[in-house]
């Protein structure tokens, strides 16, 4: 044998596919207990030097696209695909092929007298157990009457196989071709998706509230426009409910407040802006900032801090921040309208409004995970539930011999009766 | 919700009578004992389905929702496999292996509150549905098969204790039945699986993300694949894969509880997201 036969045949056995796929679980352990994809500093804030660089030089960090998960995979890909190929001819050959008798279980040894309605009795023999089409062959110069059902299972663990493969190649396109992006803003506004040619126009945006207070589900109404401005979709989005359009597909994912803002120095207006909650709004030439840090739609104050009593606006308050030149010099709540002093400086919080945020995905190779694992589940009902049964009369002489593989009712006591039953009117 | 508490309450009593019955049994090897325990499941079933139905009724939802729904539906699968299995095969000793299992997670679910609380919009989807309540019968079947390798192993151990041999059937018989309770738990955790992904897709448009959920999913899925190939393949057979399937199980408690508590400080990507919206 040579060296490439011995590879390939190490490569496509069995013991190699699953050591493959123990290693890959053993990794996805590290995966789940490391948190993943974080910025570099946080790993050395949370793990101790030593940890910290080990984890970062060994890429535990984002254990899912290292070069040895990803290999480990196409390793795993390629087992499966040689195995798949290697075993189809195996399975043919059981479902087509003459079943030999080393392998099936016997099961009663028949002596006959006449041998007239022979054949009539042999095909009453398989027709007990449900076997209509019975094979005739000569072998070795025995009579072997054959018969199978139920032979599709045998496809069971190589569809199981094949749709494995097909799903880590699928998963491992779209993850190589993925695209991802997100668009948020206020109804009436129009933004444009970046890396597309798209554009969202944000029609409308509602919460649904149950009687209880709490969410029911958020809408966004949204029109998708292209670059030349003209309508491509619209669909009225919510959690659970995207909008696809060609394989890019808009997803309700999350909403809060922004509102507009007014700055003004000298009590002429400079800019009017619209402002989202956590952001700052600076003005570089005066060196002033401003974060909207929180809206309250229900305002109160109590000891342990500022809450919202409700989600509707009963009693609406900014929280806000004020910096100049990097230091803080006031923090306060205020009202819609209301204004903001500091010295020269005039601004006006107004029009609370709530904003949607929508992911945009593009994911590749769906289908093809869909089909896959569609492929896993048929085959492990093939494998578990539909067994191969084989039943086999070889006479020999004046003896019948009978044999059954798979058969449930073989060693039942009904089914030896039965057969004398049988038997018996030939005698 | 008072008819759920209190049918709650007696099935977790039920359930812990029919512990001690088995295990006396066991122990003290009064074969009654058996018969009583069986019963107390039986009866324990009918309080629990009252008390998983009355809280259906009362939430106007299947109970597949949060820690304690998951956990006492969890358990329900438990005692229904256990039902199936036991009145198939008919061997008393199964229920002082299935048992202790049975209580960790109706325990666990004891300790959750018990709140009803309406549905987060993620939540609200058919494919969660699915998700949910084949999860609860997989998790039940490889309950089953956790006990039923116990078995396999003690049995190994005591060949010569005619207790034992009288009363649990062969290590061939325990291989296949631990096999078969191993092929529906395995059938039903890809469903669980798929069905994930495809909500996952829904929702977020990430199919897989390998989450700490959806990575330990896989884990467990893993190991019972190990299970099935080590038994076919020869010369492996016996005491390893009764392990798998032990291990398994233990991976199956670690998918649901640990996740949740130990690994629940590092947000995954989908919680992240739950908590923006
Ligand atoms: C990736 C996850 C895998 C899963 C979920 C899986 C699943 C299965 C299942 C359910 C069976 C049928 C077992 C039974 O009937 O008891 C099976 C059989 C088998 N698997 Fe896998 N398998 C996987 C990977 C592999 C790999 C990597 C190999 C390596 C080549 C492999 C080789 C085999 C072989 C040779 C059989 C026996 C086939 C037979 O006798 O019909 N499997 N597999």
């Amino acid at each position: 044998m040579s060296i490439i036969h011995k590879v390939i045949k190490q490569v496509k056995s069995m013991k190699f596919g699953i050591f493959l796929l123990a290693l890959l679980g053993g990794l996805s352990v590290f995966g789940s207990i490391i948190p993943q994809g974080r910025e570099i500093p946080f790993y050395h804030s949370r793990f101790s030097e030593m940890k910290s660089n080990l984890i970062l030089s060994l890429k535990l960090n984002d254990i899912y696209h290292s070069w040895y998960f990803i290999g480990l995979s196409s390793l795993l890909s390629i087992n499966l695909l040689l195995c798949s190929i290697l075993r189809l001819d195996t399975i043919i050959r059981k479902i087509k092929g003459v079943p030999s008798i080393g392998k099936e279980t016997y099961i009663e040894n028949i002596t006959f007298r006449q041998s007239d309605n022979l054949e009539n009795y042999i095909n009453n023999l398989f027709d007990n157990f449900g076997f209509k089409k019975v094979i005739k062959k000569d072998k070795n110069g025995d009579e072997i009457y054959y018969s199978k059902k139920n032979s599709i299972g045998y496809f069971g663990s190589w569809c199981i196989h094949l749709g494995i493969l097909l799903t880590i190649i699928s998963y491992g396109y779209g993850q190589y071709t993925h695209f991802s992006s997100e668009v948020y803003g206020v109804p009436g506004s129009e933004v444009e998706v970046e890396g597309t040619e798209f554009t969202v126009s944000i029609e409308d945006f509602r919460i649904d509230y149950r009687e209880d207070g709490t969410v029911g589900q958020y809408y966004t109404n949204m029109k998708l426009l292209n670059d030349k401005n003209e309508l491509l979709n619209s669909k009225e989005i919510s959690v659970n409910h995207p909008l696809n359009y060609k394989g890019y597909n808009f997803y309700q994912s999350a909403t809060g407040w922004a509102t507009n803002i007014q700055f003004m120095k000298d009590e002429k207006e400079v800019v009017e802006d619209l402002l989202y909650e956590g952001t700052f709004f600076v003005d570089e030439e005066e060196g002033l900032a401003i974060q909207f840090t929180k809206f309250f739609p229900d305002f109160v104050a109590t000891e342990g801090g500022l809450f919202t009593r409700s989600h509707e606006t009963n009693n609406p308050m900014f929280l806000y921040a004020l910096f100049f030149n990097g230091r803080r010099v006031g923090m306060n709540v205020v009202a819609p309208g209301d204004v903001i002093e500091w010295n020269e400086y005039d601004i006006i919080l107004d029009n609370p409004k709530m904003y949607t945020y929508l992911q945009v995905n593009k994911v590749k190779g769906k289908l093809g995970a869909a089909l896959g694992s569609l492929l896993v589940m048929i085959g492990l009902v093939l494998a578990f539930y539909i067994k191969p049964v084989t039943m086999m009369v070889k006479k020999t002489g004046n003896k019948l011999l009978v044999y059954g593989n798979g058969l449930e009712v073989v060693q039942s006591k009904t089914f030896i009766n039965k057969q004398i039953d049988v038997y018996n009117e030939y005698h | 919700m008072l008819i759920e508490n209190q049918s709650f309450n007696i099935t977790l009593l039920l359930y812990c009578i029919a512990m001690v019955c088995y295990f006396v049994f066991f122990m003290l090897r009064k074969e009654k004992l058996a018969d009583y325990g069986s019963l107390m499941i039986k009866i324990g079933l009918v309080f629990h389905t009252i008390s998983l139905t009355s809280r259906t009724v009362e939430a106007a939802r299947l109970p597949l929702s949060n820690q304690y729904e998951f956990a006492t539906s969890f358990a329900w699968g438990i005692a229904i496999c256990y039902f199936e299995f036991e009145r198939r095969y008919k061997f008393k000793v199964l229920g002082t292996f299935v048992t202790p299992l049975l209580l960790i997670v109706i325990f666990y679910a004891a300790m959750q509150s018990r709140d009803i609380r309406p549905l987060m919009p993620a939540l609200q989807s058919n494919w969660i549905l699915i998700h949910v309540s084949t999860a609860i019968f997989s998790y039940g079947a490889f309950a089953i098969a956790c006990g039923i390798s116990m078995m396999y192993l003690l049995r190994d151990k005591f060949k010569q204790d005619t207790f034992i041999t009288k009363n649990m059937p062969s290590l061939q018989m325990l291989d296949t039945i631990s096999y078969r309770a191993i092929a529906l738990g395995f059938v039903m955790l890809t469903v669980v699986i798929v069905s994930g992904a495809i909500w996952a897709d829904k929702a977020w448009g990430r199919y897989w993300q390998w989450d700490p959920k959806e990575t330990w999913s896989f884990i467990t899925w893993v190991i019972y694949a190990i299970y099935l190939h080590v038994r076919i393949s020869k010369g492996w057979k016996d005491k390893k894969t009764a392990w798998f399937a032990i291990i398994g199980f233990v991976s199956i408690l670690f998918t649901y509880v640990g996740v949740n508590t130990i690994l629940s400080g590092y947000h995954s990507y989908a919680m992240l997201l739950w908590n923006m919206l």
